[in-house]
């Protein structure tokens, strides 16, 4: 990887205008990621001078600064506050402390990428990203969105509630990244079924969530219900890491699964 | 560029290139005891301590340390005396290539928990592969330097 | 010589490893460490296709290029043919590799090289080097590869040093056969025939400190090398023979090195480095990024086994024929040695056989180069075995536990195959003078509680619990070939310096020459300092392969020791002015009646004052018979049987290797080869694109057990002494690695009864194979 500057940014508007000067500059989260794919960058904008490294609660929400590093997220007790601490299970797989000393929130989530523990984890929680212009978006709209935000994500707002989460990384080993995984979480009342690394990047499955929420009694038999629709409504292929027969299998018994622990 | 941060406790300053990696730079100055395995953050071999925190010195840019605190194996020389007694007493070193880096990952464990479960230790260490020692050694090795005053 | 283990102080006592506490301090000596300043960077270039044949290479690009000393293609190195694998002379392996060459057979083979001042200049460099390929069909499915079409070697010049069936129009790179007794005739009488296929993955060897080598010119202008290898002593030949120079005018030198498990016992980088100091006279490094060590070095050799054993209904076993088919690769690095283990190292355990029959072929294929590989062979021909051994169990209704005691190697008992099978040439006849396998077997089940246990327990609606064992055997190096030797020098101060070419890879061995000879010379392990591996200052050793360090160099150094006694005693009857059979030492003091003189004084005197000489004693070794070391292995599996996912609760071994020299080391080597054997079988998997490029190819998609997979291991040793072995060692390098595949394999049979023929182990097999059973 060449890079031509390093650039710490003064302000958000400072690195706004830098971001726009040319293609090939790019932010600097927290760079592992930058130099696995090797392409070649004019500037890296360093954001870390900021105060985006910082976790922070309302009433309502907790927010935190996209420059959060994943072993600050999970051990903010802001955090474990949440949902019963269940919301960092998916950041405490991704692979070792030194590694999520480095990789930060907002990198993970501004990446996309299909394997992320971070995303699938965070998405059945009402969260909210909040950008630099002015901009808000759902995780979920954000995931869905096609073509490239043209701005800098600042913070992760992510709505209080109560209720519990569960999350299963099918993997080969604590270093792999997921085969699938699933994020299943009650939040007042209401349930939500993540899957991700299917293998693309992770999805809700409405329809399983519509059916439990709408029925009046729910238990073992409507979450193996759910756990076949959520098979349905999603797809899922064959890559080097598992056949889409084996993913559907495991979605069938990890929805389920989900489904009770967080019903308990 | 040149960046200016704390080797062990000593300011320096490199000039480095705006892309460069700080396990690049401090072997590049003579540190050779920071150790590259896989040099993509997959085997913790590079491991050294940042304002205390265990990181991947093979994927952090040295730009990106200005004005901070690094520990490499030479800031905690007794330490690693310590642990390396604990790996002999349970037969767990062998190559040593991982060594140094594991070092200072369980030091920085043991700063950072006071009596952490064996899920805790995993946890904390899985990011360092060894393939000589069999890993089951390590653990009770780790565990014994947890436990010493 | 046998010698009371009850008496040794230093021997089978804990002794901490004599570098262990230097390099945790971050001491910097493994080979890139040792790199000259201003080194010049190597970088290779490497071939984007399976096969393909060089029609137009053009460097002047590259060659322009600001701070680019030498590129070298096919057309500026020695057209001499030569083979990597590191063996001594002459190799059993084809010579069928050239250092650079107009053939590219495999994604990752090596098309050109760069020197540059700077890592940067070098890899553009790379990017300047223009090449015209005719792409040419490759032959990826290794069952598809004889006779086939596409011929993976044609070129001249290429050759077997000895018959080892080099066949390579037909693309078999060697073949063997051999039978003892009537298979078909024993098959027929038998009550029972048991017949089943496995296939074993090109395993990686994983090591932690990648490929390494640097060079630079001495003050007499001699070639020094420094690398990571295994086989210090036969790189310097090879390269003498294929660069045309003389052994006199190279020195190789082994610093500590990260690892290796067989795989550096290959040459990689080096020949690039020491073209490069040749041709420029500036010292040069290459180190191979983690993606040329997958791609581009060496695997283990992936394999095709037929098991076939015919018993009869009280559990004899009579016969057993096994027919393999191995995967080179593109160049046939030991493709005779490790297939012949395939039989050698395995069919003995069940020696009690009428007739034994074992053949078959090794072949080219175009992907990365198979080579040495911890337990080569060993691995892939024991889980066909002991898996299949299981199967007859079963249909026997036996106990498998039991079937294994009753057909079973003993003490004092021989095999037939020792005599017929060595390495690629004619073996050694052997007694079992130490074998503790009955011993192993019946307190591995203790250990496990195999008689409540086996097969498996429910633990919940969706988990149970499987059993399954393994027997094994290894050899302790290769007799009449392999030789090690040992000097020892008598220091002023009463301390000795210890040479020897015994190779410290990392296993240890630098400890456990060190503790022979201070349990001899009757001193403690921090007075004998240890130098090894310099082709200028040590005398030989083969190098670090074959199980044959402890034994081998070990004896050398026991040898040498008491040599050194003997010696010492002769001076120190000189100076108590008496006959030498009148003088005791107790390591410390030299005593003749009231006369007495300390070690510390005669040593000092020696030097500067009386009797003026320097002591030094050297000698060598070679086994005149391998004796293997045993064992047996238990595990314990929790599967979901929901979903296929397992964990190995517990991996229990009983080793018997003869006489632990160090205890603690000896428990690393049989766990860490536990683990390596536990990664072949549960998750090491090795994956190609369909164009022949290994996706396999880093830690992200390769995956090695951490921490969190591995939990607990159950590791002890069988009270046992081999006469021929130093204070009764055997070796204990490899044995660890061969049974965790049938093991596995047969634990999670016993729990879900689905057996995989196809390794790895995988959940997602497990639970289409539990899909199937319920149809």
């Amino acid at each position: 990887m060449k890079v031509n500057e390093y650039y710490r940014a003064s302000s958000l508007e400072d690195a706004y205008r830098k971001l726009q000067e040319d293609p090939r500059n790019v932010i600097l989260a927290g760079g592992l990621w930058i130099k696995k794919m090797g392409q070649d960058v004019n500037t890296l904008l360093d954001l870390s001078t900021l105060g985006l490294n910082q976790i922070s609660e309302t009433k309502s929400e907790v927010i935190i600064g996209s420059m959060v590093t994943q072993r600050d997220f999970e051990n903010s007790p802001i955090v474990r506050n949440l949902f019963n601490d269940s919301i960092a299970f998916a950041t405490r797989e991704v692979m070792g402390v030194n590694f999520r000393n480095i990789a930060t929130i907002g990198g993970s989530i501004m990446g996309r990428y299909p394997f992320s523990d971070v995303i699938c984890g965070l998405l059945p929680y009402d969260v909210t990203l909040e950008f630099y212009p002015a901009q808000t978006m759902s995780l979920e709209d954000y995931l869905n969105y096609r073509g490239k935000i043209n701005a800098i994500l600042v913070a992760i707002h992510i709505k209080k509630g109560n209720g519990k989460g569960f999350y299963k990384k099918a993997k080969t080993t604590a270093l792999d990244f997921p085969i699938i995984n699933f994020a299943i979480a009650k939040v007042d009342g209401n349930y939500r079924i993540a899957i991700g690394a299917r293998p693309m990047v992770a999805s809700l499955a409405h329809k399983a969530m519509d059916y439990l929420n709408k029925e009046a009694k729910v238990g073992p038999e409507q979450y193996k219900k759910a756990a076949e629709m959520a098979v349905e409504e999603l797809s899922f292929l064959d890559n080097k890491d598992a056949s889409a027969e084996y993913r559907t299998d495991l979605t069938k018994v990890y929805v389920r699964r989900g489904l009770e622990e967080v019903s308990k | 560029m040149l960046v200016t941060f704390f080797l062990n406790n000593t300011e320096v300053s490199y000039s480095v290139n705006p892309g460069e990696y700080l396990a690049d730079t401090l072997r590049k100055h003579g540190l050779k005891s920071i150790k590259v395995g896989c040099n993509e953050s997959s085997c913790g071999s590079c491991t050294l301590l940042v304002d205390n925190k265990p990181m991947m010195s093979c994927s952090l840019l040295t730009a990106s340390v200005e004005g901070k605190h690094i520990t490499t194996i030479e800031g905690i020389q007794e330490e690693a005396a310590k642990i390396s007694r604990c790996f002999s007493e349970e037969g767990a070193d062998q190559c040593g290539f991982c060594n140094v880096g594991y070092a200072l990952v369980i030091y920085s464990l043991k700063r950072e928990y006071k009596n952490p479960t064996d899920e805790e230790i995993k946890d904390y260490i899985v990011g360092n592969l060894c393939r000589c020692s069999g890993l089951h050694s390590q653990m009770n090795a780790i565990k014994a330097y947890l436990k010493e005053e | 010589m046998t010698v009371d283990k009850k008496k040794m102080r230093v021997v089978n006592n804990k002794t901490y490893s004599v570098d262990g506490k230097a390099l945790m301090q971050g001491r910097s000596y493994y080979t890139d460490d040792l790199a000259a300043q201003n080194s010049l960077t190597i970088k290779i270039l490497r071939s984007p296709h399976a096969f393909a044949h060089i029609k137009n290479i053009d460097v002047s690009k590259a060659k322009k290029l600001n701070g680019v000393e030498l590129v070298l293609t096919y057309k500026d190195v020695p057209h001499v043919s030569f083979s990597r694998a590191g063996q001594g002379y002459p190799e059993p392996s084809p010579h069928d590799k050239f250092i650079l060459d107009e053939y590219v057979r495999y994604v990752g083979d090596e098309v050109a090289m760069v020197a540059a001042i700077t890592p940067e200049i070098a890899e553009e460099a790379l990017k300047l080097i223009k090449v015209e390929y005719e792409v040419l069909e490759p032959v990826l499915d290794f069952e598809k590869a004889f006779e086939n079409k596409s011929v993976i070697h044609p070129e001249d010049g290429i050759c077997e040093m000895f018959p080892i069936g080099f066949e390579p129009k037909k693309n078999v790179a060697a073949a063997y056969e051999m039978e003892v007794g009537n298979v078909e005739e024993e098959l027929k009488k038998s009550d029972v025939v048991v017949e089943e296929v496995f296939y074993t993955q090109a395993q990686a060897h994983a090591m932690l400190e990648t490929h390494s080598s640097n060079s630079r010119l001495d003050e007499y202008n001699r070639l020094v090398i420094y690398s990571s290898t295994q086989t210090p002593f036969h790189m310097r030949r090879i390269m003498a023979t294929t660069l045309g120079i003389p052994v006199s005018q190279i020195r190789v030198i082994k610093p500590r090195v990260g690892g290796g498990f067989g795989g550096k016992q290959a040459f990689h980088g080096e020949f690039f480095c020491a073209l490069t100091t040749l041709r420029t006279g500036k010292p040069a490094r290459c180190v191979y990024t983690r993606e040329e060590v997958f791609e581009s070095s060496y695997t283990r050799h992936p394999m095709r086994i037929t098991m076939k054993i015919g018993a009869m209904k009280d559990g004899r076993i009579n016969a057993i024929d096994c027919r393999s088919l191995s995967d080179t690769g593109a160049y046939g690095e030991h493709s005779l040695t490790v297939f012949m283990i395939v039989g050698s190292k395995v069919l003995p355990l069940y020696n009690k056989v009428d007739a034994v029959r074992f053949g078959g072929q090794v072949v080219y294929t175009n992907h990365v180069s198979a080579g040495a590989y911890r337990g080569y062979g060993a691995i892939q021909g024991n889980y066909a075995l002991e898996a299949t051994i299981d199967v007859l169990a079963e249909k026997l209704k036996m106990d498998p536990k039991v079937i294994r005691e009753m057909n079973s190697m003993r003490e004092k008992e021989t095999s037939p195959i020792f005599e017929i099978m060595g390495e690629g040439t004619k073996g050694t006849a052997m007694i079992m003078e130490s074998c503790k396998l009955p011993y192993c077997i019946k307190r591995g089940a203790e250990l496990i509680d195999w008689e409540k246990n086996y097969p498996c327990k429910k633990i919940s609606d969706t988990k149970v619990r499987g059993y399954g064992m393994a027997i094994a055997m290894q050899g302790s190096g290769i007799p009449f070939m392999d030789m090690g030797s040992c000097s020892i020098k008598l220091n002023d101060g009463g301390s000795y310096m210890v040479t020897v070419g015994a190779t410290d890879i990392g296993q240890g061995s630098d400890t456990v020459i060190s503790q022979i000879v201070a349990e001899e010379l009757g001193t403690t392990v921090d007075k004998v300092l240890i130098y090894s591996s310099d082709t200028d200052l040590t005398p030989f050793d083969c190098g670090a392969y074959a199980s044959s360090t402890t034994y081998i160099s070990g004896n050398a150094a026991w040898k040498a020791a008491q040599k050194m006694r003997k010696r010492l005693i002769k001076e120190a009857a000189v100076f108590l002015k008496t006959k030498e059979e009148n003088v005791e030492f107790d390591g410390k003091t030299f005593t003749s009646g009231d006369k007495s003189i300390t070690l510390n004084d005669m040593s000092v005197k020696m030097l500067y004052n009386n009797n003026l000489q320097q002591v030094q004693v050297v000698e060598s070794y070679y086994g005149h018979v391998s004796p293997p070391p045993f064992m047996a292995a238990y595990a314990e599996v929790e599967v979901d049987t929901e979903t296929g996912e397992y964990e190995v609760l517990n991996y229990v071994t009983v080793t018997d290797c003869g006489t632990t020299i160090n205890p603690m080391l000896a428990s690393g080597q049989v766990e860490g080869g536990v683990v390596q054997g536990l990664g072949m079988a549960c998750f090491e998997d090795v994956k190609y694109d369909k164009k022949g490029k290994l996706i396999s190819n880093n830690f992200l998609n390769y995956h090695i057990p951490t921490h969190k997979e591995i939990h607990k291991l159950t590791t002890e040793f069988a009270d046992s002494y081999e006469p021929t072995g130093p204070f009764g060692a055997k070796s204990v390098g490899e044995i660890g690695i061969d049974t965790p595949p049938a093991v596995i394999c047969n634990a999670i049979y016993n729990a879900t009864g689905v057996r995989i023929h196809r390794l790895p182990i995988t959940p997602e097999k497990i639970l289409k194979g539990m899909k199937e059973l319920k149809k």
